[in-house]
C-alpha cells in the first residue's frame, strides 16, 4: 500500500468517524428538530447528507459492506429525520445502486436471471409485507428491532465464512426441474466453472425472511443473500455476490413501491444519498483495485455495530 | 466469451433495458432535484419548511403538508416536488418494464416454470406500484 493511499485512507476514516460521533451531539436534539424544526438552513441538510453518504459510499465498497445496510442504522441513529423517511431513502439507495450494478453483471454471465427470479418472486412479496408492517408498528418497536437485527447481521459479517467453490455433488430436483445452472469464467483460474445449485428448497424458505426484512427494514439484503446462495444453495463465491445484487434490484423495487404511495420517500433526503452513495462507491471501487485493507472492514463493522446499539437503546427508550 | 459461457438472450436483453431505465431514471431524479430546491416551479411543500417535518412520522407529514400519496401526484406534476418523484417513479418501474419485455422470449421458448414466475412476478409489482395496498394509519 503506497503512503499517499495509507494517507488518504486514513483522513477518511477520521473524517467519517468526526462526522459519526459529532452526529451523536446532533442526534440529541433529533426530538427537538423534529418539534421545532432545524435550527441549519435547509440547504446544508442536502450537502451533509450528501458527504456524508459519499464517505459511506467509500467506506461502504473498502471494506465489502453494502451500502444499503449502513445507510438506514447508521443515518436513523445520526440524523433527526423520522426513521420511516429514512428506511424510505435506503431502499432508493439499495435499489439505485441495485440497478446500476445488474446491467453490467448480467452480461458478463456473474449475474444469473435463472437463479435469480425464484428467489425474487420469493423476497420482492415478502418485502411488500415487510414494508407494510414497518410502516404500520409504532417507530418505537421498528427501532428495537432494526438495533437487534444490524446486531445480529454484525454477528453475521464477523463469523460466517464464505466459499469460492462450494462442492455440490448433485443438484437437487428443484433446481434440475427449472434448469439453475451454469457456466462462467474464472478469470483468477483462466477456466471455466460450470454450477449447479442444492437444496434450493429450504433457500426459498429463507428468502422468505430475507425479503420481509429488506422491506420492513429499508435494508440492502446483500449480507443474507450471499450466505444463502453461496453456503446454502452452493452457488459460486462470484455468482453468488452477484445474483445477489442483481436480487436486490427485484426485492428493493417492491417495497419502494410501498413507501413512495405512502409519502415517505423524500426527495430532500433520498437524491442527496443516492447521489452521494453512488459517486462515494465509484470511488470505493477504484480505491479497492489498489488495495483492501483488513482493517477497515472491522472499522466499518465496529461503527454498524454502534449504530445497531444505539438504535436497540433508543427504541427501547434508554438512549436518545 | 464462449457460447457455454455466454448469458442468455432473455438476460443480454433484460440488462440492456435495465440499463437505460435506470440511467434515464437517475438523470431525471437529480434534474428533477434541482428543478425542486431551485425553486424553478411552485412547491407543494417548500424546501425550506421540510425540515420542520422531517421528524414526524409519515402519514402524520402527509397530515399536515397534504403532501399526496399513492398516485395523486400525477395531476400535480407542474409541482417542483413531484418532479423529482419522477425519476423516482422511473428507478422503481425499471425492473417491471424489464420483465414485461422479456417475457415474450420466455414464451418463445415454451419455458413454463419462467413464464409463471414473470408473470406472477409482474402481478406482484403491478399491485405494489398500484398503491392498492396499504395498512395502518
Amino acid at each position: 500500500m503506497s503512503k499517499s493511499w495509507r494517507v488518504f485512507l486514513s483522513v477518511l476514516i477520521v473524517l467519517t468517524a468526526t462526522l459519526l460521533l459529532s452526529g451523536l451531539g446532533f442526534c440529541e436534539e433529533a426530538g427537538e428538530v423534529a418539534e421545532k424544526g432545524s435550527n441549519l438552513a435547509w440547504w446544508m441538510w442536502p450537502i451533509i447528507l450528501f458527504v456524508f453518504t459519499f464517505l459511506l459510499g467509500i467506506l461502504a465498497v473498502v471494506a465489502g459492506v453494502g451500502g444499503g445496510v449502513l445507510f438506514v442504522p447508521i443515518v436513523s441513529s445520526f440524523f433527526p429525520f423520522n426513521l420511516d423517511f429514512v428506511r424510505g431513502a435506503g431502499l432508493l439507495v439499495a435499489l439505485s445502486g441495485a440497478l446500476s450494478a445488474g446491467p453490467g453483471l448480467l452480461r458478463r454471465g456473474l449475474a444469473n436471471l435463472r437463479l435469480a427470479l425464484p428467489m425474487a418472486l420469493i423476497a420482492s412479496t415478502c418485502s411488500i409485507f415487510g414494508a407494510m408492517v414497518g410502516l404500520a408498528l409504532p417507530t418505537n418497536v421498528v427501532q428495537t428491532a432494526l438495533g437487534g437485527t444490524i446486531i445480529a447481521i454484525v454477528v453475521i459479517m464477523a463469523t460466517a465464512k464464505r466459499s469460492d467453490f462450494p462442492e455440490v455433488k448433485k443438484a437437487d430436483a428443484l433446481s434440475s426441474a427449472l434448469r439453475i445452472s451454469g457456466i462462467y469464467f474464472e478469470e483468477s483460474q483462466g477456466k471455466e466453472i460450470d454450477w449447479k445449485i442444492h437444496r434450493t428448497p429450504l433457500g426459498l424458505i429463507l428468502f422468505i425472511l430475507i425479503g420481509f426484512m429488506a422491506g420492513m427494514f429499508g435494508l440492502g439484503a446483500g449480507w443474507a443473500n450471499v450466505p444463502v446462495l453461496n453456503l446454502l444453495l452452493g452457488a459460486p463465491l462470484k455468482i453468488s455476490v452477484a445474483t445477489s445484487v442483481f436480487l436486490l434490484s427485484i426485492t428493493d423495487t417492491a417495497a419502494a413501491w410501498v413507501y413512495v404511495n405512502k409519502g415517505a420517500v423524500l426527495p430532500l433526503i433520498a437524491v442527496p444519498s443516492v447521489a452521494g452513495m453512488m459517486l462515494g462507491t465509484r470511488i470505493g471501487v477504484k480505491i479497492l483495485a489498489k488495495a483492501k485493507p483488513k482493517a477497515v472492514k472491522w472499522i466499518v463493522v465496529s461503527f454498524l455495530f454502534l449504530a445497531g446499539l444505539r438504535a436497540l437503546l433508543k427504541g427501547l427508550g434508554i438512549w436518545g | 466469451m464462449s457460447n457455454g459461457t455466454r448469458p442468455s438472450e432473455e438476460q443480454l436483453k433484460y440488462a440492456s433495458i435495465l440499463q437505460k431505465v435506470s440511467l434515464s431514471g437517475l438523470a431525471i431524479l437529480i434534474l428533477g432535484f434541482f428543478v425542486y430546491v431551485l425553486g424553478v416551479l411552485p412547491s407543494i411543500v417548500p424546501v425550506d419548511k421540510i425540515p420542520e417535518y422531517w421528524g414526524l412520522r409519515v402519514h402524520e407529514f402527509v397530515e399536515k403538508t397534504g403532501m399526496p400519496t399513492g398516485w395523486n401526484w400525477v395531476p400535480l406534476l407542474n409541482h417542483g416536488d413531484m418532479v423529482s418523484f419522477v425519476g423516482i417513479i422511473l428507478l422503481a418501474a425499471a425492473t417491471l418494464v424489464c420483465m414485461i419485455a422479456v417475457l415474450p422470449a420466455y414464451l418463445k421458448k415454451k419455458d413454463t416454470p419462467y413464464v409463471v414466475i414473470l408473470l406472477v412476478q409482474i402481478v406482484v409489482l403491478l399491485v405494489a406500484a398500484s398503491g392498492l395496498i396499504a395498512v395502518g394509519h
